[in-house]
């Protein structure tokens, strides 16, 4: 049974894949920029995913996909246009899709009557309701209500009135992928009624049967004439593990019908092992006259280029190189101290090891490295639902989207991103006819990118939209008391008044953005992995979401310093200098507060010891060194230390895991030493600064 | 001897040892709960008729189901493996 | 608590000392007992939390068992150790003077724990063991820990 479940797994990441094909091709022919072969694509995904989800008795997905695939079929053929509307059509077929797979998944239910209602939609696009002609072809009495159409029909071929005979061997390979050579047996005589001959001339006897290996061969015969296509068809999603020898034979060969099965294990012979093709063989004789076998090869060929990896074992190996590096680090400082250290061959070693580490960390890390892609995908629907609902014009423009980051950001990705096109649809686009008043086209442009940029990820999500509106922004700051009536603020600080708590620009909140989530908190969200989100906005023309995460949330680049007894990290990215400050900078301010004078501006003065609770009393700054670091909302301090060790990677170890989330402190990470050192969350310790001027924080009772 | 209801890539195993177990004496199967009947089972199946066959002992499928009927009428061809009572 | 209690069922119990006391923990909940190091310590936490170590590579928090049931603060020693313990999903370190031994006791000498109008007590002690005139008391690892900043909001 485990081994049918990883099966099903495979199967269902693979439909993703497919899915995702399928909608990214489906939007290149919305734009007109699909061929003959993109119309080709989007078939085979959706044949690939209902020939997998019979194998798995998922029914409702396989009559799904089955209309679709129908509906599929006629564009294949050139009888349907891929117009823009049939493609909009389709479009929303392959959301219901994504909904049955997600349903097969046991992660959701299928709106059943949105899903009829697409099924009449994708019918109605058949051949204008000639599909009644071709369904008594379907032949057999079982209830196929469909009718699944012989394509020989359709396309003017000349139609030899030749049979075709086509013999089939499963090898164990393929029932061990959970499919089933009953319903190959199947799909084939939905195609036209067929004679199908059982060659059990290999079957051993019981106490020799393996019951996972493939005994059984079968041929198939259509006296008529029917499509090739549409049996190799059925074997498209097999490839190799089901070969298949297609003969068209002008006189059909006569044969004994009725196979008397008992007389026929009479004399079996204890054979060797299953009938097996060569994969030479196999590509000769599918690479037959018509020779649509290409498929099959160009498939095989794409798979030698990657291999599907468990996501557990690569973050099992983060961790193993994270100790890796831990360890390589304890060892030459233990090195270091002891005499040995001196002898140049163990600290060439040692550098070599070193190097070596940082070269198996980079990789290891790159290995989790994926493009953006992954949820860039799941934007194109989310952006048709929003602007159905409320009844805009919409096209996502996606850009960048082979930009690579760490698999750990990636998943973090998602909400925001869905969070900031909500935002910019609802609130950013105009209605069409609004949009028209004002010359532009009724149709509203989204777009969507993502870029490297200085060492970090940066995601932009922008509109052609009618822009903040300043007035009206700060009259409801000004109204929810955030700033004061007279508070003199530039047309940038008017824009990111709408990340502050509590404030939400929708007048009345409506079921797009509303949903109980303003900017305030996918804010805080994206502070939460070390981003930082801005926006930018010009009236009439539009508003530009900025969004910007480490490549990575497993390891950092820090400033190790010192306070008190203990060692402590601080986010590279959050230090703007650092500085040993005069006498003469520093300005006391009430009275146990001071002030650093730092080019012109006056910064906060906070020791660090005694933000955490280290010390009670704060040190002199002149004799320690000052790191000024700025927090995500652009706030400056200067956060006082004894001494800085210096500079360097650290492998990011979570609090949260064993025990809790700690004030002041965003992780944990593991020093050369091998004591666990605290990685400051700057953000939280320019906050407690300000806290502390109205209450002491005191320690969480139990 | 009561086949199960699935009879498919995880069930063609344990059919096989629970046909073994009964190996040595006449054996009537109902077919009745059988709502799939996949290709590897059926092998399973045709095998122990023969090894029956060979054994000299009955060996018998009673009361199919329409599932059973059908995939075996698919995978044997017009010669439904049921009907076909003892074959000693 | 005796209506609980079956009368075949053995207990393997892990028991060590602090101060003049015996505790003993079930052993099942136990995954290793290392030697004292010096933690890390946290800011804005508890007075019984020592802190953080590295426990191979990952961060584990050592809570000062001593100090939680309310015994005053621990002085390590060279014989002080930090026995690992599964609290659900997370591991936690105990600090505590020093293990003594593994044994199995009966269940149904298991007695509960006497009221003596103290909160810890009623908190942590499962119920008390006697043995050998001496006494074990038998400590509930559920409530080891501070509640979750997350959880207590």
């Amino acid at each position: 049974m485990d081994s049918f479940e990883a099966i099903k797994q495979t199967y269902f990441q693979e439909c993703d894949e497919l899915l995702a094909d399928l909608e990214q091709n489906l939007l290149m022919l919305e734009a007109g920029e699909g061929d003959g072969d993109t119309i080709n694509a989007v078939f085979r995904a959706v044949h690939s995913v209902k020939g997998g989800a019979g194998a798995f008795g998922f029914e409702a997905l396989v009559a799904f996909a089955h209309i679709f695939e129908t509906t599929l079929d006629d564009m294949r053929s050139g009888k349907l246009d891929p117009e823009q509307d049939v493609i909009k059509i389709m479009l929303r077929a392959s959301d219901v899709l994504v909904d049955h797979l997600q349903a097969a998944k046991g992660q959701g239910v299928v709106d059943e009557e949105r899903a009829a209602t697409m099924s009449r939609e994708l019918e109605a696009l058949v051949g204008g309701g000639s599909n009644e002609e071709t369904a008594p072809l379907s032949g057999e009495s079982g209830g196929d209500e469909w009718g699944f159409k012989p394509l020989m029909f359709e396309v003017d071929a000349p139609a030899p009135a030749a049979g075709l005979t086509l013999v089939m061997r499963p090898t164990a390979t393929m029932y061990a992928k959970g499919h089933d050579a009953v319903l190959f047996l199947r799909e084939l005589e939905r195609i036209a009624h067929a004679e199908i001959e059982l060659d059990a001339s290999a079957l051993p006897s019981l106490d020799a049967l393996d019951p996972e290996a493939s005994y059984l061969t079968w041929t198939v015969r259509w006296p008529a004439d029917v499509d090739e296509k549409a049996i190799r068809d059925v074997f498209d999603f097999v490839g190799d593990d089901c070969p298949i020898e297609l003969k068209r034979d002008a006189p059909a060969p006569p044969h004994q019908p009725a196979v008397d099965v008992a007389a026929m294990l009479a004399n079996i012979r204890d054979a060797a092992g299953p009938p097996v093709v060569t994969e030479e063989e196999h590509e000769e004789k599918v690479a037959s006259p018509a020779a649509p076998g290409g498929k099959i090869e160009s498939k095989s060929g794409a798979a030698a280029a990657t291999i599907r990896v468990d996501l557990e074992r690569v973050d099992r190996m983060i961790d193993l190189v994270g100790e890796l590096v831990i360890n390589q680090a304890m060892l030459a400082q233990r090195v270091a101290e002891s005499e040995t250290g001196r002898s140049s061959s163990i600290a060439m070693g040692l550098d070599e090891l070193e190097q070596l580490t940082r070269e198996i960390q980079d990789s290891v890390m790159a290995i989790r490295a994926q493009p953006v892609k992954s949820v860039f995908q799941r934007m194109p629907r989310l952006v048709r639902e929003i602007a159905g609902a409320t009844g805009k014009q919409v096209r996502l423009v996606t850009e960048g989207e082979n930009t690579e980051v760490d698999k750990t950001v990636i998943e973090r990705l998602s909400d925001p991103i869905t969070h900031m096109l909500r935002n910019a649809i609802d609130h950013g686009l105009e209605t069409p006819e609004e949009r028209s008043a004002s010359g532009k086209s009724p149709e509203g442009v989204v777009r969507l990118a993502a870029l490297h940029r200085s060492g970090r990820i940066v995601i932009e999500v922008s509109d052609d939209g009618k822009g903040i509106n300043r007035p009206r922004v700060r009259e409801i700051a000004v109204n929810k008391g955030l700033i004061q009536p007279d508070a003199n603020l530039s047309d940038d600080e008017i824009d990111n008044l709408i990340f502050l708590p509590g404030f939400s620009t929708a007048s009345a909140v409506s079921n797009i953005s509303g949903r109980g989530v303003g900017m305030d908190v996918v804010k805080r969200s994206i502070q939460g992995l070390g981003g930082r989100i801005s926006i930018a906005s010009v009236p009439g023309k539009g508003s530009t979401f900025t969004l910007s995460l480490p490549l990575t949330l497993a390891v950092l680049d820090g400033m190790v310093i010192s306070a008190g007894e203990q060692t402590l990290v601080a986010p590279l990215t959050a230090i703007v200098e650092t500085l040993r400050p005069k006498p003469q900078d520093i300005r006391p301010i009430g009275p146990n507060a001071a002030l650093l004078a730092v080019r012109g501006a006056h910064v906060p003065l906070i020791d660090v010891g005694v933000a955490l609770g280290l010390r009670d009393t704060p040190i002199d700054a002149t004799a320690g060194v000052v790191l000024l670091v700025e927090g995500e909302g652009g706030a400056r301090a200067g956060v006082v230390a004894d001494e800085i060790q210096g500079q360097r990677q650290v492998v990011i170890k979570s609090l949260e895991a064993n025990y809790q989330r700690v004030g002041g402190i965003a992780a944990a990470t593991i020093l050369g030493d091998g004591r666990v050192a605290l990685i400051l969350d700057v953000d939280a310790i320019i906050a407690s600064q300000r806290d502390r001027t109205e209450a002491k924080p005191i320690a969480l009772a139990s | 001897m009561k086949l199960a209801p699935t009879l498919d890539l995880a069930a063609a195993a344990p059919l096989r040892q629970a046909l073994l177990a009964a190996r040595g004496q006449p054996l009537r199967i109902d077919a009745s709960d059988v709502e799939r009947l996949g290709a590897l089972c059926l092998q399973v199946l045709l095998s122990a008729k023969l090894t029956w066959a060979q054994d000299g002992c009955a060996f018998s499928i009673a009361e199919p189901s329409g599932a059973f009927m059908e995939a075996a009428r698919l995978m044997i061809g017009d010669s439904p493996l049921a009907e076909n009572g003892a074959s000693a | 608590m005796d209506a609980t209690i079956s009368h075949t069922e053995l207990l393997e119990l892990i028991s060590f000392r602090i101060g003049e006391q015996d505790f003993c923990l079930d052993i099942m909940a136990v995954r290793e007992v290392r030697g004292w190091t010096v933690a890390t310590p946290l800011p804005h936490s508890p007075p019984y939390v020592r802190g953080v170590i590295n426990l191979r590579g990952a961060v584990l928090p050592i809570i000062d068992l001593k100090a939680r049931l309310g015994l005053g603060e621990t002085v390590p020693t060279q014989r002080s150790v930090i026995i690992v313990v599964h609290i659900g999903d997370r591991l936690v370190g105990l600090l505590v003077d020093e293990v003594s031994e593994v044994l199995e006791v009966d269940k149904a000498t298991i007695q509960a724990t006497p009221s003596v109008g103290c909160d810890t007590v009623e908190q942590f002690v499962r119920g008390i063991i006697p043995l050998e005139g001496r006494m074990l008391s038998w400590i509930e690892l559920d409530e080891i820990l501070p509640v979750r900043i997350d959880e207590a909001a």
